[in-house]
């Protein structure tokens, strides 16, 4: 029997793993679904729901480390300075030649390509560049550690810049560096009484009224867009001249600004840290839908007095969710951001996946909103909020959403 | 190692009880129902509540088992097609599965003690269609229908010889097994909108009975000496309450969310079986039968559905036997035929469901050098047709070939030296 069993089911399931065609699914029968069996699509707008929302704006003080660009610059949303530190390598045959003052640097000129802009063309702008007295690091730098570069003269008052110009179709910062202050840098190599090299302070001069950023330095030195080029010559009968171009091996700006106030905005703002919360009341939304778009729509002001974007712009915003509104704190899937785009006056993109996460069960504590460039830009974009008298101006949300 | 290969069956036969694909119809209620599992009852009209049989099983009546003479097994599958047809297009699905197991064994022969088995699938779910659908609100879309799953039904009882000849047999039913509906929105892929889907998946367990009567021989009250072997069976399970354990999950871009579960008891109608057999002369068999399941009461958590209506089945089968005691293969075929009638549990707008089909069936002895049936093949047809294309409805043209395979071993009776 048992030898049966075997064989019949082996046979049969062979027959039935194999016996199985059929042609692709059609409508044929969908008369058949009962209405209620259907899946409906539905819409939600906030503006026509009239959906109750908050918004405000808020500050975070950010760490300019590891920002792509670096600023320097003046203008009413802030005032921006750079530091840079540079390793010049000299073979040491030279060192001992600058030691015995046999060698001497000619010239260091500095040249500066510029990547970004905010600011009128032509608006006046200028600034001064200070030796740094004292040990820096990139790594956590923030608007507090220039703070107590400038109030604690953690630099040389003397401005070592001269011959400023902007050149190249208002592209190239040129200024020429005092060789002093490249020889102290080279002879502190062997021989401690002179000036380290801890650096060099930019800072804008009053009545500056424009930025420009640079893009920031790798690690490893092979920027070819901020350049020291250094000349020297060295021997008496027979006089040799060489030269050597120096990357920044480290930099970092900080902008000091404060955070604007309006009744009917909230901003968002580079290199200050200014961003803003926003949060929609889903109450009146039916439970147990599924969302197939979740469109958020911000107005911009687009009154110069209120917005002020640089060159490339800010054309998109981040969207994160918030787990905690108070200590602003992010949910765990925050690595994933929602981007906005802007079109004309509007910033719009989809958040489906934050709004489906709601309507889950997620605590619903907002989501932040700030520029994706915002350790490297000063724009300031100023958005209507959830108290501006016309609505139609207000953040609004579009849910097409799925329900059965 | 008897006992390993028995739990492997169980194993492979409830995971590839139910088919998927198939008829639209099959979404309401438990789905399609299932009334036997052997080809030889599929040839002869799918029921037979009177037969008792020496060579076969049956569930429909636990009291056919009183003549079981050998161990017996029975399994098989079964192929599925179906054509669907609207007003105005058509589509073909074909499918195959194990229509289950059982085994019988005799205890006394004298007392047509017997005990018999198995598992057996109590209903089938099987639809899928897509839909071109179009909204305003968003892009084109398509909308598909699916469903698969079934209850099953494992069993045991046994049999009991009256006094007259009267026979009487009882199971022990246990229901189980889930239903899945799932509705899904795709869009295309350059489309911006997000898909969505939403599935319900029922979980159904419960315990229930069959109780089953067969008649002695009442063929000479008419007097006729060719006009053999006449009893009347009736067969009854009682309403059973099953257990369901409904899931709501819905799949959206942020993965599976399970919402409004719960449990909730599911009526499961009464089933009522009356059938007649009789032969003439001894190489013809007849049978007629009635079934009625009262699927207007089923109901979840109290609720109705207006889409069911109560079942009704008329069948009539005769089978062709050209010798009980003769050895040799042609002497051992059996052919057989049948049609049924029926209500099916479905009605829409008004519009009943009904099904009629058409049967035939042979058996192929595995071992004619003896006498006697012990092992056969046995093979069966059905050709129905279900529905109309009235009403928006659908017509169904069904075809079911079945594949029985029966063995039967001496294992518990004592032979007479």
């Amino acid at each position: 029997m048992i030898k049966y069993l075997r064989l019949s089911f082996l046979s049969l399931s062979l027959i039935a793993l194999f016996i199985s065609c059929s042609d692709s699914p059609t409508s044929v029968g969908e008369n058949l679904i009962p209405d209620q069996d259907k899946i409906k699509f539905s819409e939600y707008d906030s503006f026509l729901e009239s959906a109750p929302q908050q918004s405000y704006t808020y500050q975070e003080k950010l760490k300019y480390g590891s920002s792509e660009k670096v600023l320097l610059g003046k203008t009413s949303l802030g005032e921006s300075y750079i530091v840079y530190k540079f390793f010049i390598y000299m073979p040491d045959s030279l060192l001992t030649k600058l030691a015995n003052n046999e060698l001497t640097v000619t010239s260091a000129k500095m040249e500066m390509k510029s990547t970004y802009k905010l600011g009128a063309t032509g608006a006046p702008f200028d600034y001064s560049v200070h030796q740094i007295r004292k040990a820096w690091t990139e790594d956590g730098f923030d608007k507090d550690t220039l703070k107590t570069f400038l109030e604690t003269s953690q630099y040389d008052l003397s401005d070592v810049s001269s011959n400023r110009v902007i050149a190249q179709n208002d592209s190239l910062l040129k200024f020429d560096l005092s060789t002093q202050v490249v020889t102290d840098w080279l002879k502190a190599k062997k021989d401690s009484n002179f000036t380290r090299n801890y650096g060099l302070l930019f800072k804008p001069k009053a009545g500056t009224n424009r930025f420009f950023g640079f893009d920031a330095v790798y690690t490893d030195g092979t920027s070819t867009n901020i350049l020291l080029k250094i000349k020297y010559k060295w021997g008496t009968s027979t006089v040799y001249n060489d030269s050597i171009n120096v990357a920044p091996f480290w930099d970092v700006h900080a902008l000091l600004g404060a955070k604007p106030i309006s009744e009917n905005h909230i901003y968002l703002q580079g290199s200050i840290g200014v961003r803003s919360v926003l949060s929609f009341d889903f109450s009146k939304l039916p439970k147990n839908i599924i969302l197939n778009k979740a469109t958020l729509e911000l107005t911009v002001d687009d009154n110069p007095a209120q917005t002020s974007d640089g060159t490339p712009a800010s054309d998109s915003i981040t969207v994160q969710t918030l787990k905690d509104s108070i200590a602003k704190e992010l949910t765990s899937d925050s690595l994933y951001f929602a981007y906005l785009k802007r079109t004309g006056n509007i910033y719009s993109g989809d958040i489906a996946w934050m709004v489906q996460k709601w309507i889950k069960g997620d605590a619903n504590q907002g989501i932040i909103l700030a520029l994706p460039d915002e350790n490297y830009s000063a724009s300031r974009i100023a958005i209507y909020n959830s108290k501006v008298t016309d609505k139609a101006l207000r953040p609004r949300l579009k849910l097409i959403y799925t329900i059965k | 190692m008897r006992n390993k290969i028995l739990l492997l069956i169980v194993c492979l036969t409830q995971s590839v009880l139910f088919a998927s694909g198939g008829s639209i119809y099959t979404r309401l209620g438990l789905g399609e129902l299932n009334y036997n599992f052997s080809a030889r009852r599929f040839g002869l009209g799918e029921l037979g509540y009177a037969l008792s049989d020496r060579e076969f099983l049956s569930y429909a009546n636990p009291a056919s088992w009183n003549q079981i003479g050998l161990t017996k097994f029975e399994t098989g599958i079964m192929i599925n097609s179906v054509t669907q047809s609207s007003s105005s297009t058509s589509v073909f699905n074909s499918n195959s599965y194990y229509t289950g197991l059982v085994v019988g064994f005799p205890i006394s022969r004298e007392n047509g003690i017997s005990f018999a088995g198995g598992i057996v699938p109590y209903s089938n779910v099987g639809y899928d269609l897509i839909a071109d659908e179009k909204s305003t609100l968003v892009d084109s879309h398509k909308t598909s229908y699916k469903g698969d799953g079934g209850i099953f039904k494992i069993f045991f009882g046994t049999s009991y010889r009256l006094p007259f000849d009267f026979s009487l047999g009882a199971s022990f039913d246990y229901y189980n097994g889930k239903i899945n509906n799932t509705t899904s929105v795709a869009f295309e892929d350059s489309s911006d909108f997000r898909d969505a889907t939403f599935k319900r998946e029922f979980s159904y367990h419960g315990i229930g009975a069959t109780l089953g009567l067969i008649s002695s021989d009442l063929s000479k009250l008419f007097g006729e000496s060719d006009f053999k072997d006449f009893r009347i069976g009736l067969s009854f399970s009682p309403q059973v309450n099953l257990s369901s354990d409904s899931t709501n999950t819905f799949t959206s871009l942020i993965g599976d969310y399970e919402y409004n579960s719960g449990v909730t008891k599911t009526k499961l109608p009464y089933r009522l079986g009356v059938g007649a057999s009789f032969k003439l002369t001894d190489n013809y068999l007849f049978v007629l039968d009635y079934l009625h399941q009262p699927m207007s009461e089923l109901s979840w958590g109290g609720i109705k559905t207006t889409q069911m209506q109560d079942i009704s089945k008329y069948s009539f089968g005769v089978e062709y036997r050209p010798s009980y005691n003769s050895t040799g293969f042609w002497k051992q075929v059996m052919l057989r035929g049948g049609a049924s009638y029926e209500n099916t549990p479905y009605v829409f707008n008004g519009t009943s469901v009904n099904q009629l089909s058409v049967y035939a069936g042979l058996s192929l002895p595995l071992d004619f050098e003896r006498a006697g049936f012990t092992n056969t093949i046995d093979i069966g047809f059905q050709y129905g047709r279900r529905g109309t294309t009235d009403n928006n409805l659908i017509q169904e043209n069904i075809y079911k070939f079945y594949i029985t395979i029966n063995f039967g071993e001496l294992w518990f009776i004592p032979t007479e030296r």
